[in-house]
């Protein structure tokens, strides 16, 4: 019950900090390309994975895994947005664009999840 | 941030009470969902697909949502499904099946999640334009 109701806190501020960071990012960077989902993803991808490279060391309480990482990461990130964002571009005939959107999804949240992980663990080691 | 009739505080607190209520939801359904023997992270990409076909499904209703009601797109959208489906879980079951030696699962649930989350979108799409 304590695990459900710190998911619950984590993601009460992490979808709001999405629309947030999604409306900040929008006002500079235009609407080209869903640049605020880009941000939010690649954000979320390297603070999951620092706490993950941190556990790993079980230097975690599990309490903060859980409103940190399942609710905050998980509410923060999005991957519905991100589906339905390529799928506008592809059906709008910007296919170039809807690789590109995907690619840099993909190639930037991986590594900031595999560095951000790495330097978890070695602050916790 | 196009067309709100919400005002930016209102608008926080649906987007936030989504959030938290999406994020349990998905936090409960990946405890419940049987576990498998299969090195795939099968309940993150369950509810990422799940999320995907309801997000088509309400993208398509939306189109006809008169601009007043524009608050549920906030609280089922942004919020309820942005905090159900998960993208930092998602390259992180990429990452942990590299690192534990399956980087051909890996490659596999990478691309996966990305072609069936596009064929969920359309499939919620067409599903809810059929509706009309």
């Amino acid at each position: 019950m304590m695990l459900v109701l710190a998911v619950f806190i984590g993601g009460l501020i992490g979808a709001p900090a999405r629309y947030l960071v999604d409306a900040f990012v929008k006002q500079r960077a235009g609407t080209e390309l869903p640049w605020g989902t880009l941000a939010v993803n690649i954000i979320g991808s390297a603070v999951l994975g620092l706490l993950m490279g941190i556990a790993s060391r079980d230097a975690l309480p599990g309490v903060v895994l859980s409103l940190v990482g399942t609710g905050f990461c998980g509410a923060l990130t999005t991957f519905s947005t991100f589906s339905t964002d390529t799928y506008k571009l592809l059906t709008g005939g910007s296919t170039g664009k809807a690789l590109v959107n995907v690619a840099m999804n993909l190639v930037l949240g991986l590594a900031a999840v595999f560095l951000f992980y790495l330097l978890g663990r070695t602050i916790a080691g | 941030m196009t067309a709100d009739a919400a005002p930016p505080a209102r608008a926080l607190a649906f987007v936030a009470v989504g959030g938290g209520v999406g994020a349990v939801v998905r936090h409960l359904l990946t405890q419940t969902l049987p576990g498998s023997d299969h090195p795939l992270p099968w309940p993150t990409l369950v509810v990422n697909i799940l999320g995907c076909l309801l997000m088509g499904l309400l993208t398509s209703e939306l189109t006809r949502l008169p601009l007043h009601r524009r608050p549920v797109k906030l609280l089922l959208g942004t919020g309820f499904l942005g905090g159900f489906t998960t993208f930092s879980h998602y390259v992180d079951g990429v990452r942990e099946l590299t690192v534990g030696g399956s980087p051909g699962w890996a490659t596999v649930y990478l691309v996966l999640s990305v072609v069936l989350g596009l064929l969920a979108v359309w499939a919620g799409i067409t599903v809810g334009k059929g509706r009309r």
